[in-house]
């Protein structure tokens, strides 16, 4: 489809009023040999202007002067000594202790247990007794035990019935009292 | 290109790219500022801009693409220049300059011409350029694209609108 014919269409739809109008006149217009003049219009401007004549600065040459631009190499360096410096700093050292965490995993509780009281004295008391006190307060039941029954004491029994009950005691129980 | 690559054939190539692409870019300003004598300093300062870069020119586009580019801001900023002269917005300019366009002895277009400049001086800058193309240039929407570095889906969704607001513009004068 031409240009011409595609722009057609699509006004068409959008407007046809405005695709009835002559779009090669708009009324505009240029003095007589404007455009013949035009280039020395332009070279006279670029004399005035004492520009330089522009020089050629990207080289032919495609992908090997790319290749070769030194630039591009001090980059590529610089970015492989980082990365030599990085593996370096970071790589596993021979004899390195083990993160505590790796460590312990590879330990009995038995061995655990007689490393600590072989050491006992290099830990932090209090620290110690609140590992022991959520340790075991984990096997406790978690309800709250029964109140113990309450007794009465000689004072809260009125005097009547304390001679009451004297008398009825025999001698040996009375003496299991005292 | 070749021509202007070589020591001795610059000028003679350049010369030459001007005579090619003159006229097209001539109109394309003259849409976006009206008056010739401002199209005229736009035209000679976009072939200026070109003397200078067409050297460094990639090719990663086309040399037309290239040139409509620097040609349309170009325009765009000898409006803006002449906003900030007069402590305005480019659209009041345009209506400013819309108005006077009948007084350009380089227009003799009739009632319904000057009616219809009126109305696309209303639009949006951008709608304004991406109109003139489409309308005047033909320019398909793939190459508008490249110039303007805008999607074909928004230039046609531009177009369409500036079409619609035309049309009401123009019934309205």
């Amino acid at each position: 489809m031409k240009k011409h014919d595609a722009l057609d269409k699509e006004l068409e739809s959008l407007s046809p009023w405005l695709q009835e109008q002559s779009r090669k006149k708009d009324g505009m217009q240029v003095p007589p040999g404007y455009f013949e003049n035009l280039e020395d219009a332009v070279f006279n401007k670029i004399d005035a202007q004492n520009l330089r004549r522009p020089v050629l600065t990207a080289q032919k040459g495609g992908l090997l002067r790319k290749v070769l631009r030194p630039r591009m190499w001090a980059a590529a360096a610089a970015i492989s000594a980082i990365a030599v410096a990085c593996w370096w700093m970071l790589r596993p050292q021979p004899g390195a202790t083990l993160p505590v965490d790796t460590y312990a995993e590879t330990l009995t509780d038995e061995e655990i247990e007689a490393y600590v009281l072989e050491n006992i004295s290099e830990f932090d008391p209090d620290q110690l007794a609140s590992i022991t006190e959520v340790a075991s307060l984990e096997h406790l039941p978690t309800t709250s035990p029964a109140p113990a029954p309450q007794t009465k004491t000689t004072e809260d029994i009125p005097a009547e019935e304390l001679e009451n009950l004297l008398q009825h005691m025999s001698e040996e129980e009375l003496e299991s009292l005292l | 290109m070749e021509l202007l690559r070589s020591e001795q054939g610059f000028e003679r190539g350049f010369r030459h790219l001007m005579s090619q692409y003159r006229e097209r870019l001539y109109w394309h300003i003259r849409r976006i500022v009206l008056v010739h004598e401002d199209a005229d300093d736009v035209l000679q300062n976009t072939f200026i801009k070109v003397y200078r870069g067409v050297l460094q020119f990639e090719g990663k586009s086309k040399l037309y693409t290239w040139l409509y580019r620097i040609a349309t801001n170009e325009a765009i900023s000898h409006l803006q220049s002449k906003a900030r002269h007069a402590s305005d917005s480019i659209d009041d300019t345009m209506a400013v300059m819309s108005n006077r366009l009948q007084a350009d002895e380089w227009f003799d277009g009739d009632e319904i011409e000057v009616k219809l400049q009126k109305a696309i001086a209303e639009l949006p800058e951008k709608q304004r350029i991406v109109f003139n193309l489409r309308y005047y240039d033909e320019m398909p929407y793939e190459q508008m694209s490249a110039v303007l570095a805008t999607s074909t889906g928004a230039l046609k969704a531009s177009f369409h609108h500036a079409v619609k607001k035309v049309e009401a513009a123009f019934r309205e004068l």
